[in-house]
């Protein structure tokens, strides 16, 4: 063979490598690029039938229901400026106008759905309160003190059967242990249901060590005790992060739902802001019902006046991140509820 | 005669070269149509699943539903509170409070019967956007003081993109 035919077959050969590589270059870079965009689709995709889910449930009012989701992480949070969100493979949504209370991660083959009504006193809106089979519940209470048994009773009786949960008086703390959950909420019900709190705080950093957990104290001033600790901070123990009010039922619920103190303010800050916008519709509307009363039998004066402060106490609670006087807003409450319910005896059209 | 040869072979692998580079070409090109219109078919869908979201959600918003004795009433809206709502959205600032729950879309409801037909328009908020999907849904509306009902259609038009 000549020199000349020696160099020819030497270029075919390099020739079809640098092509062939080339081209499976393309294949691989197209394969690559389709497999992070399939992933992103389904993850959206994912996400559109969850929000769907959360609209659904929302508007249920008071209703549980467990649907079936891959097993996949789902992290929910809300960060200091309330901006709250939820996120799969990556790929995060903020949740718009619902208000969702969910362990971070949810984790399992099955969401636990729960909406339940915040009323003051007419309803204000559908808070959404989600769990997994993965999410383990401890409520510790105190069987001697009376304030204690009796919201341990309301626990028992509301929450959805079909929660992880566990009730354990304060003589078996013990019992409180790792349980391979990725979420664990510890909810003390009564400040002083344990005689050696910051013992038990020790305990629990010492069970639950690099494992995301939560501990709240429920306490008789209509405050509660947010103590966080989060995998990604897992060095850091359990430590006392925010004290923030509760104001009926529906949020003790939904403070035993929430993830931490911060999901918890910014969620109740919305339902106050919430509160807020109701509050002058019904106004308006008490204020047209009082003009079509051409006898005069039913008045609305009082009933506006209330209304007019709800607006306004709910706005400047919701401002101040939940640290103002609560209690005018509880006395407002109070008055319309008893207003309305003089409208309904006068046989007149009720308030709300 | 050698190079005539070798440049014959060249022009065999570089005719193969192009054949299948218009090979793929077209094949990419048909399946990024193909992706293209299942994207609009998800966009669509996804603005059907809109609608059908924010008409649920305004049913159940305590600022339009019926309450009797404190006990909602399903597929009901009470006529002064969306009166009332309607005046108050009027307002930019609270309308721009509603986006979340409401977003792109035209919310009405159309009083049937009894009487005349009556259009109480409640939202509206298109940010210049055009192609809607209208979705209807029959309610009765409650008027509180004439403790009656009338038959009404609850019109939610939501615009996509």
């Amino acid at each position: 063979m000549t020199k000349r035919g020696v160099i020819e077959i030497q270029f075919n050969w390099i020739f079809v490598l640098v092509v062939g590589a080339i081209i499976l270059m393309f294949f691989f870079l197209f394969v690559q690029k389709q497999k992070g965009f399939a992933e992103e689709r389904n993850a959206g995709r994912l996400m559109t039938d969850l929000e769907a889910i959360f609209v659904g449930a929302q508007v249920s009012k008071g209703a549980s229901f467990p649907v079936d989701i891959p097993s996949i992480p789902i992290h929910f949070s809300c960060d200091e400026n309330c901006l709250c969100t939820y996120e799969v493979s990556g790929v995060s949504r903020q949740y718009k106008d619902a208000l969702i209370f969910a362990p971070d991660p949810l984790e399992g083959n099955s969401m636990i759905l729960w909406s339940k009504e915040f009323k003051m006193p007419f309803r204000v809106i559908n808070l959404l309160m989600l769990s997994s089979d993965k999410t383990k519940y401890y409520v510790i209470y105190d069987p001697d003190n009376a304030v204690s048994g009796q919201q341990k009773e309301v626990l028992e009786k509301n929450l959805p059967q079909n929660i992880q949960i566990e009730y354990f008086d304060s003589t078996q703390t013990d019992q409180v242990t790792f349980n391979n959950d990725p979420f664990t909420k510890i909810i003390i019900l009564g400040e002083d249901t344990l005689t050696d709190f910051g013992n038990f705080i020790r305990l629990m950093n010492d069970r639950f060590e690099d494992k995301d957990v939560n501990v709240i104290v429920i306490k008789s001033n209509n405050e509660i005790d947010f103590h966080d600790k989060t995998r990604a901070t897992a060095n850091i123990p359990l430590q006392p992060t925010k004290t923030l009010p509760w104001f009926d039922e529906t949020s003790i619920f939904a403070a035993s739902f929430a993830n931490n103190g911060q999901m918890y303010l910014c969620n109740m800050k919305n339902s106050l802001q919430r509160l807020s916008l109701v509050a002058p519709v019904l106004k308006e509307r008490a204020e047209m019902l009082g003009q079509e009363d051409s006898l005069g039998r039913c008045t609305y004066e009082s009933g506006i006046s209330y209304l007019d402060d709800i607006q306004l106490q709910a706005g400047t609670l919701a401002g101040s991140n939940l640290v103002e006087d609560r209690v005018g807003l509880g006395i407002s409450v109070q008055s319309l509820k008893n207003e309305n319910q003089q409208k309904l005896q006068d046989n007149c059209p009720a308030i709300y | 005669m050698a190079t005539m040869k070798a440049q014959v072979k060249m022009f065999e692998t570089v005719g193969i070269l192009i054949v299948f580079f218009f090979l793929l070409v077209f094949g990419v090109s048909f399946y990024s149509l193909m992706q293209k219109s299942s994207f609009e078919k998800e966009t669509e869908k996804n603005i059907q699943l809109e609608s059908v979201k924010v008409a649920q959600k305004i049913a159940y918003l305590p600022e339009t539903e019926c309450a009797i004795v404190g006990i909602q009433i399903e597929n009901c809206i009470d006529a002064h509170k969306i009166v009332a709502f309607h005046e108050l959205l009027l307002d930019d600032g609270t309308r721009l409070k509603y986006f979340p729950i409401l977003g792109y879309s035209n919310v009405s409801v159309k009083k049937i019967y009894p009487g005349n037909e009556e259009v109480i328009p409640l939202y509206e908020f298109t940010g210049g956007r055009t192609r809607k999907i209208p979705t209807f849904y029959p309610i009765v509306l409650y008027n509180a003081t004439a403790k009656s009902y009338d038959f009404a259609v609850l019109e939610v038009d939501v615009y996509g993109i």
